[in-house]
């Protein structure tokens, strides 16, 4: 969501390839307990994301609650067992969640879409959907800043009263509006045809010759 | 309106729009729930929500459909996280736990809860369901995960993640007052719910 393309020489790479990369990655971090062979994998993890040309300030922004869980784990497994475990284990997090982080800074939201909606292609057969899955998707992305911005009102509303102190007084005012709108576009939906029986459910026509 | 058949334009509104609400309270400011001085994270109690007020299966796709975006690479979750690193971080486990966390606490409060009858009662026992199902199941799912992710001993991992139970607990109460009145304004959500004795 924001709004840059991904730069950088992995963007070119295809996101199926990506994710196999990551998969695979994610069984060697863990069967390979050694700490040389876990620095080489977490240097390679360092280059991958800054391949991918994020600006240091927004990296920093996505890391620091990660940095400061390992920094946590570290010092516990420092202290309640050896150094070297406390090494690998530390190291192997942060690879394998920096592997994970220049994949998604590498592909475009609309690729990684089109991604899943190839994978979710042979669930055809046990009657999903897909043109309902892809309503929900682009429908929950449309709605969000608008929910927001009706939280935002009603707790405005609330404090002029003085509830401002209760999140029922909140919540379930927005819960109500929410469920109607619901209600509403459901209908307009509906009433514009948009597809929304089941695929292959119904019986074939006869052939008529 | 049909509540069981997962196909209708309805339900996928409705699932669409409870996934839209747990992603928009982890964009708003946090509560501070009365004298309690710790700002809570909302999206938990979105997930509750979910299944509280959308019965199993619904509430279960809206949590699905959240994360499918999260892990698309949105940053949807408190805080501006998104991406699949946050699935494979320590924490993982907590955000897979969600989507059958919304499924219990879903099935527990449509065939359990809001069948008691007396209000005193079907408080407790949504309440109950909801700790059952946005506590148990959630530790249950994070705690293991972040026991093994780390390398860190189970017992370090649970006691660590005790912290935050009485903000969910908190969390369960305010979802669960929540849900049982947006119920009772909104009575066909759970497929003609009696709410008799009112």
């Amino acid at each position: 969501m924001n709004g840059s393309r991904p730069g950088g020489p992995l963007a070119a790479v295809p996101a199926g390839c990506k994710f196999g990369f990551l998969f695979v990655a994610s069984i060697v971090l863990y069967a390979v307990p050694h700490v040389p062979a876990q620095v080489a994998f977490f240097v390679l993890a360092v280059t991958a994301v800054l391949l991918t040309r994020t600006p240091l300030r927004r990296l920093g922004r996505l890391l620091l609650g990660l940095f400061l869980v390992v920094g946590i784990v570290f010092a516990t497994l420092v202290l309640t067992s050896t150094w070297e475990a406390a090494a690998v284990s530390a190291l192997r997090l942060l690879s394998l969640c920096l592997f994970a982080y220049a994949v998604t800074l590498s592909t475009a939201f609309s690729e990684m879409l089109a991604l899943f909606e190839t994978l979710l292609r042979p669930t055809r057969h046990l009657g999903l959907n897909s043109a309902q899955i892809s309503l929900a998707l682009s429908m929950t992305i449309r709605f969000i800043p608008e929910i927001r911005s009706q939280y935002l009102a009603i707790r405005e509303a609330q404090f002029a009263r003085g509830l401002h102190n209760s999140p029922v007084a909140v919540l379930v005012p927005l819960l109500v509006r929410t469920l109607e709108s619901a209600q509403e576009i459901s209908s307009a939906i509906d009433a514009r045809c948009y597809d929304s029986a089941p695929p292959a459910r119904r019986p074939t026509p006869p052939v008529s010759d | 309106m049909s509540a069981d058949s997962p196909q209708t334009t309805q339900n996928t509104v409705l699932v669409a729009v409870f996934a839209a609400l747990i992603a928009a309270l982890g964009l708003v400011p946090p509560i501070t729930i009365g004298i309690v001085p710790v700002p809570i994270t909302l999206q938990t109690l979105g997930v509750m929500l979910a299944g509280a007020l959308l019965g199993p299966v619904r509430g279960m796709l809206s949590v699905v459909v959240l994360e499918v975006l999260v892990l698309a690479g949105l940053p949807l979750l408190a805080g501006g996280r998104g991406g699949f690193g946050v699935f494979l971080g320590p924490t993982g486990g907590y955000l897979i736990g969600w989507i059958p966390a919304a499924l219990v606490i879903g099935f527990l409060v449509q065939h359990w809860a809001l069948r008691q009858t007396r209000p005193g009662t079907r408080f407790a026992a949504a309440l109950l369901s909801v700790v059952v199902g946005g506590i148990g199941v959630i530790y249950a799912l994070g705690v293991p995960w972040t026991a093994v992710v780390t390398g860190l001993p189970l017992s370090t991992s649970l006691l660590g993640s005790l912290v935050f139970i009485p903000g969910d607990l908190l969390k369960a109460v305010v979802a669960t007052a929540v849900a049982l009145n947006v119920h009772r304004s909104y009575r066909r959500l759970l497929g003609g719910v009696q709410t008799a004795g009112r």
